[in-house]
């Protein structure tokens, strides 16, 4: 079951060139639509707050607030109110990986990738979404 | 006689030991220069009177009466060989001198009939013996530490190298996944072509990265092992049948066989997956076309032994020593290991030897190599649930890309 309408996915990474790339790329995608992008974590949070994605393609090192810092930032929000987060990151340390998951990131995906990996992971972090607020 | 006497009492005044003899009362019958020079005149009548005035303790602190002490101990008839003792003056108008760490030497003297008429004590100063070790000591720690220290930044650095050099390869794997997935219609056969060397060559910069952080990692002993309890045959056919595709490509008839069905053993999954991935990717990249490679799994003896057998160019004898050479501790050697037959055969080694394994190989020039890993059966139960790293990560982590074949039908 999808979402009624296109995924609304935040692209968050302070590499303009990646997140250029990356958000043409799922731009093209059927069901994906790119609401807005963020260069730095203030940003990215304010951004969340304002468009409401279904899911957040976080960077984890970005100036002003970090990956852990974006989580961080939210982690006090309901759980309706929240996106997904997806975990883009070059970095492959363990303890980064384990916070950035206790912080309630889905994924954690280790750059460089297979952008169609990703598609994947994020049309099935929808669907799960989707099946959750129709039984709630 | 009397010159001998007067000769004995020079040479004892002389030591820079004290020097003390008590009588069976305690009471202090014959004592030397330094013992003089040492404690307080009140305190050199009577054993006593010695304690009185002094604290007696061990190196751990904890006093000593009267009743351990070696004085008392030699009365009835030990000898008391190199005590090492903290003697203390207790203060106010008790004890002269500072604090000293003695080495003590207590024995009985005794007449002809063997009977114990005195004893003999000989405290030996060995403070300043004791400050240097400690100091030594203490050196020694903080040379540590800033071993310790500088590892550590070379670790911190290294992760920022890593992270730095990732990143502008993202951007290009990330453009050329585009032109291929959005553009690929527009492009002619020869951009194709070149596009497709970009992404191989891409790819090696990639790997190249990933094993020096790698090499530099386990070379600093951060090899972490986490065992989970496995079927070695299953994992081991879907790692062989996963690489399947890079072998028919190739033209290579690559085959697994195992003389056991399941075979439960703790085990790391992610490293045992790199050593067969390495080895396999050495394996179809240097046999031709038309040419077996087989993987033979066999457990003897609460061993897994696999092996990976292929009908490749092989290795000559004198260089097959050297392909496993341990990593050397000279930075400038990282570049070469972390490129050098392949993938590094060094790492698998070290993989290997984390996994408390051992490798071997086995070559003919020009017929084919036989490498062959050998794996301890730790029997589930036995393994420490503790070690697994991530709890509860189930499949969260993601490393999308198979750096390990990405350049093996560029020869």
């Amino acid at each position: 079951m999808m979402l009624p309408g296109k995924i609304k996915v935040l692209v968050a990474d302070d590499n303009k060139d990646f997140n250029d790339i990356l958000s043409e790329y799922l731009s093209c995608q059927e069901n994906i639509e790119v609401v807005a992008t963020a260069r730095n974590g203030r940003d990215a949070v304010e951004q969340i707050q304002a468009t409401r994605p279904d899911i957040v393609l976080l960077d984890m090192i970005m100036p002003d607030l970090d990956g852990i810092g974006v989580l961080q930032a939210l982690h006090g929000l309901p759980a309706s109110k929240l996106p997904s987060f997806i975990m883009l990151s070059a970095l492959s340390n363990e303890k980064l990986i384990q916070s950035a998951l206790e912080l309630g990131a889905s994924y954690y995906i280790i750059k460089p990738f297979d952008m169609d990996i990703l598609v994947n992971k994020i049309y099935q972090i929808a669907g799960k979404r989707a099946s959750m607020t129709e039984t709630a | 006689m009397e010159k001998n006497d007067k000769l004995l009492e020079s040479i004892i005044d002389n030591m820079n030991d004290a020097i003390m003899v008590f009588d069976l009362e305690g009471k202090l019958l014959l004592l030397n220069a330094e013992a003089k020079r040492t404690y307080s005149e009140s305190a050199l009548t009577t054993l006593s009177a010695l304690h009185e005035q002094y604290l007696y303790t061990d190196l751990e602190g904890n006093q000593l009466t009267l009743e351990q002490h070696a004085s008392t101990r030699a009365f009835r008839g030990e000898k008391v060989k190199n005590e090492k003792v903290v003697v203390k003056p207790k203060g106010k108008d008790k004890g002269k001198g500072k604090q000293q760490i003695i080495e003590m030497n207590a024995s009985p003297i005794k007449d002809e009939n063997g009977q114990i008429t005195s004893i003999v004590m000989v405290y030996r100063d060995i403070s300043e013996q004791m400050n240097n070790q400690r100091q030594l000591l203490e050196a020694e720690r903080e040379k540590n530490e800033a071993l310790e220290n500088a590892l550590k930044m070379k670790d911190d650095f290294l992760a920022t190298i890593t992270h730095e050099f990732r990143t502008p390869l993202t951007v290009i794997n990330a453009a050329l996944q585009s032109i291929d997935k959005l553009y690929g219609q527009e492009l002619t056969e020869p951009v194709k072509k070149y596009l497709q060397r970009i992404k191989v060559n891409t790819f090696r910069q990639l790997r190249l990265v990933s094993n020096l952080l790698d090499i530099t990692r386990y070379n600093a002993g951060h090899l972490k092992v986490n065992p989970e309890d496995l079927d070695i045959v299953l994992l081991t056919r879907s790692i062989v049948q996963s690489v399947d595709l890079y072998a028919k490509q190739k033209g290579v008839d690559l085959k697994f066989y195992s003389d056991t069905e399941h075979c439960e053993t703790a085990l790391d999954e992610e490293k045992y997956e790199r050593i067969l991935l390495n080895l396999l990717s050495n394996a179809i990249k240097f046999t031709p076309k038309d040419k077996r490679i087989a993987v033979i799994l066999s457990i003897k003896d609460e061993k897994a032994y696999i092996s990976v057998k292929d009908e490749g160019i092989g290795i000559p004898k004198s260089k097959q020593k050297k392909i496993f050479e341990r990593f050397g501790q000279v930075d400038s050697l990282l570049t070469r290991q972390a490129e050098g037959s392949g993938i590094g055969l060094s790492l698998v080694k070290t993989l290997v030897k984390g996994m408390k394994g051992s490798i071997s190989v086995e070559s003919d020039y020009g017929k084919g190599s036989t490498f062959t890993v050998c794996l301890p059966i730790v029997k589930p139960k036995t393994s420490p649930p503790e070690a697994t790293l991530f709890e509860g990560q189930d499949g969260r982590v993601i490393k999308a890309v198979a750096i390990e074949f990405s350049d093996i039908y560029l020869d």
